[in-house]
């Protein structure tokens, strides 16, 4: 081993460095090409990469591009050093090998740096983790949107038990849940039958729906539009096209839809209802509530 | 064959630091003895237990292969049609089973018998008659988990998660036979790990202290300890799954009061040791293989030794990283999270080590350094997509999508397989005395190293895209790449082909050539295999070694 082999040693694990940084930013611009459809998938898709629609799946989006950025030295690295070492070492180019066997101060360094490198990745990531785990305090005047959703051998029933509103999302995509715009979702999950799981790519969530348990989850869709997911648990025979629908739309349109699935609002929400949907639309109200309190 | 302590010879003790001894001169004297039927099925012998092991090991890969070929067929078209989904479902569940507990295991209990005793020593194993029957009770188990197939295979999964392996859901003989078959598996392991352990605790060479051992021999005891830990859990689990199915208890029934969330910490309380169970005796390997092809000693032996430990005990403290979306509290995540980065260290140790051994090395291309090199890479990529898994916000992204799926293929196939197939490259001629054809190994190395980054790699961006794992049909967006990995599938079944080609032409026509130092590699190495003869005599050595 000589000089030269030690600079390009050092050369290959700079370049090791930049060759990360570069692909942590490629990760991140790869989402303003979101529009047009992604040359390697062929079709436009939805997914927290390219097209974020929560503010989970964004957090999730830039905390992946910076563990990109700090972990891929660890990828770049070792594999130029071992294509270095194939074209520099091999019998031909070196008939005599070096004998060196240990170098304590080394083995010092390559057990520390990576042991920092983790707490500098893992930091941030539990940020997002404790932000994943944590409703966010309510804005005045704002509401949460509480829907159980059951997973069944191969369909979802979704509830909405403030609206008594009960449908199902039988994987056609005809009939979609339908989730209000900007606002506080926050999801129960549980199964009648064996073990499914609930995610939606574009929304950053995914949960198992376990039977005897129930699995919560909360997220707040910032885009409108309709989104694919479908469930990520083995689940049987159709597990590959038990398919979730949701579509995301403005807070007054999801009311509209509540009163046309039979859903009927509580008293206390009537002024709130119809001031979205305005004066001349009639909200029906749930009564039994009022009976009551009136016995 | 056991000869209980070796009672060295006098005259013996030469050189220093390493293990030295005369080979025996003259043409092997032992070939009758290899031969027979009888001989084979009655053996004690721990070098014809070892090969027995390697051919079920090539069995179960060819017969796996086969259902990932199935797998691959019906996944090329986005409706491949090709077979129903309960099919679909049997042959992923079954793929897993035999390549994990028929194939990848049992290799490296093949190749733990036969070399742990040479490379230490010994005559044998401490318990020769318990390590035939550790062997034996493999061969009811891979036929029951075949038979199966006609009373309805699992269609559950490797992880088999209830309620769905449950006798409501999985209402089949073939789900109870896929218990069966993988306890004999456990039971097989639990023996081996036994016999491992004493052997090379009681029956080291006079002079091999702990830290003379080489590192395959390290790597497969600390390996031993892992199953011995690990496997009676997996085996309670399993036995708790049957007595649901069968005997009406309830465990994991909901219903009654069970949990089927308790099965999965069971499951992966083993099965991620057994990840560490199926990729540390590969890391034994190779750094034979690397150190003696660069004409090198290893670089930082005792952190290679120390580091195999550390990744052992940290190995069981990190199963809950296979349950991040299963729902468990708050810091659990955090804590299953931050363990499983740690992780990271002592395999970066053992990467940075193999570097620094081959840097400034003389480097012997052969097919087996090659397989070990491409090891050495492609595992790189698996533990850096491993140290992404263990990010809890990614992970949830990517839980149960072919990204999962990519990176158990890099670290298994590109580490554990690789390492087989480097160690089978590097020890045949000492086993059988024969050389496999390197022209032909060179090809069958690029053809699978080729195919296996095309059929991998696609699958880290289909996951991360939104492509879940275990699904018979998938969106038409997705249809570019998994054709990359169909074809990338075909280029190494014909490697594949070539490599099963190539050991049964060998056997049965080339002539024994190997002297004991097949590779010349023993100047610097100076373990106990390139010793003896290639096959080595049937007590392996005529003089107990002295090892100074
Ligand atoms: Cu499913
Ligand atoms: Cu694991």
């Amino acid at each position: 081993m000589n000089k030269a082999d030690i600079r390009n040693l050092i050369l290959i694990w700079v370049g090791a460095l930049l060759l990360a940084v570069l692909t942590g930013w490629g990760f991140l611009m790869w989402a303003p090409a979101m529009d047009a459809p992604v040359p390697v998938f062929e079709a436009p898709t939805t997914h927290w990469v390219t097209d974020p629609a929560t503010s989970v799946a964004e957090q999730v989006r830039r905390n992946t591009a910076w563990t990109i950025t700090v972990i891929f030295p660890f990828l770049y690295g070792p594999l130029l050093t071992l294509l270095y070492v194939v074209w520099r070492f091999g019998k031909a180019r070196n008939p005599v090998p070096d004998s060196v066997e240990e170098n304590v101060p080394l083995e010092v360094f390559w057990t520390l740096i990576p042991a920092v490198v983790l707490v500098v990745m893992a930091v941030p990531s539990f940020a997002v983790l404790q932000y994943m785990d944590r409703v966010p305090e309510l804005n005045p005047g704002e509401q949460d949107y509480v829907v159980d959703v059951t997973g069944r051998q191969f369909d979802w029933l979704y509830s909405f038990p403030k609206y008594g509103v009960e449908m199902v999302d039988d994987g056609t995509g005809d009939n979609p849940l339908v989730l209000p715009l900007n606002q506080i979702v926050l999801m129960n999950g549980t199964s009648s039958d064996v073990n499914h799981a609930w995610w939606v790519p574009a929304f950053g969530v995914k949960f198992d729906v376990i039977p005897g348990r129930i699995n919560p989850a909360w997220f707040r869709p910032t885009k409108e539009g309709f989104f694919k997911g479908q469930c990520a648990e083995l689940c049987g025979d159709l597990h590959a096209v038990m398919f979730i629908h949701v579509k995301v739309v403005p807070e007054a349109e999801f009311f509209e839809w509540i009163i046309e699935q039979g859903g009927e609002i509580p008293p206390e929400e009537e002024e709130f209802v119809s001031n979205l949907l305005g004066e001349d639309v009639e909200i029906p109200v749930r009564r039994e509530v009022a009976h009551a309190a009136a016995e | 064959m056991s000869i209980g302590t070796p009672q060295p010879e006098k005259g013996t003790l030469v050189g220093a630091g390493q293990s030295v001894y005369t080979p025996t001169e003259g043409p092997p004297h032992h070939t009758t003895e290899y031969a027979g039927v009888w001989r084979w099925l009655t053996t004690v012998d721990h070098k014809l237990i070892g090969i027995m092991y390697l051919w079920l090991a090539l069995f179960a890969a060819v017969a796996g292969g086969a259902m990932a070929g199935g797998i691959r067929a019906q996944l090329a078209f986005p409706d491949g049609g090709l077979m129903s989904p309960e099919v679909f479902n049997q042959l992923t569940a079954m793929h897993a089973s035999f390549m994990i507990f028929f194939t990848i295991i049992p290799a490296f209990a093949g190749f733990g018998n036969y070399f742990v005793p040479i490379l230490i020593g010994a005559r044998d194993m401490a318990f020769p008659k318990m390590n035939a029957f550790a062997f034996w009770l493999l061969i009811p188990g891979i036929v029951i988990m075949l038979a199966s197939f006609a009373f309805g295979a699992s269609q559950a999964g490797w992880t088999a998660y209830p309620p769905l392996s449950g006798p409501q859901y999985s209402p089949f003989a073939g789900m109870d036979m896929w218990i069966f078959g993988v306890h004999l598996a456990g039971a097989s392991s639990i023996l081996g790990a036994i016999n491992f352990i004493v052997t090379m605790t009681t029956m080291r060479a006079p002079g091999m202290k702990w830290f003379k051992m080489p590192l395959f021999c390290w790597a497969t005891l600390v390996t031993s300890w892992m199953v011995l830990v690990g496997t009676p859990v997996l085996a309670g689990a399993i036995t708790m799954l049957l007595t649901d199915r069968l005997m009406g208890t309830s465990f994991f029934n909901p219903a009654q009061g069970g949990d089927p969330l308790l099965y999965q910490h069971l499951f992966w309380f083993y099965s991620h040791p057994a990840v560490y169970i199926m990729i540390l005796p590969g890391f034994g390997m190779v750094s034979h293989i690397l150190a003696s092809h660069a004409n090198k000693r290893i670089f930082g032996y005792k952190g290679m030794v120390y580091a195999t430990a550390f990744i052992a005990v940290v190995g069981f403290l990190v199963w809950g990283h296979h349950m991040f979306s299963a729902g468990m509290e708050p810091w659990l995540r955090v804590y299953f999270s931050f363990m499983s980065m740690l992780v990271a260290v002592p395999t970066g140790i053992k990467v940075f080590s193999w570097l620094a051994t081959i840097w400034g090395g003389s480097i012997q291309f052969t097919t087996s350094m090659m397989f070990a090199l491409g090891f050495l890479g492609l595992f790189t990529i698996g533990g850096i997509s491993g140290v992404f898994l263990a990010n809890v916000p990614f992970d949830i992204q990517v839980h149960d999508t072919y990204f999962v799926v990519a990176h158990l293929h890099y670290v298994l196939f590109g580490g554990s397989a690789f390492t087989l197939l480097a160690g089978t490259y590097y020890w045949f001629p000492k086993m059988t005395g024969r050389y496999l054809s390197e022209s032909l190994g060179k090809t069958i190395f690029w053809l699978i190293f080729i195919g296996m980054n095309l059929t991998f790699m696609p699958m880290h961006w289909l996951g991360i895209a939104g492509m879940a794992r275990r699904v018979y049909t998938y969106r038409e967006e997705f249809t570019a790449l998994n054709q990359f990995v169909s074809a990338g599938y075909l280029l190494m079944l014909v490697g594949g082909l070539l490599l099963v080609g190539n050991i049964f032409y060998t056997l049965a026509a080339k002539r024994r050539t190997a002297g004991p130092d097949v590779w010349g590699v023993n100047q610097t190495q100076r373990t106990l295999d390139w010793e003896t003869t290639s096959p080595p005599v049937p007590h392996n050595f005529d003089r107990i070694p002295r090892v100074t």
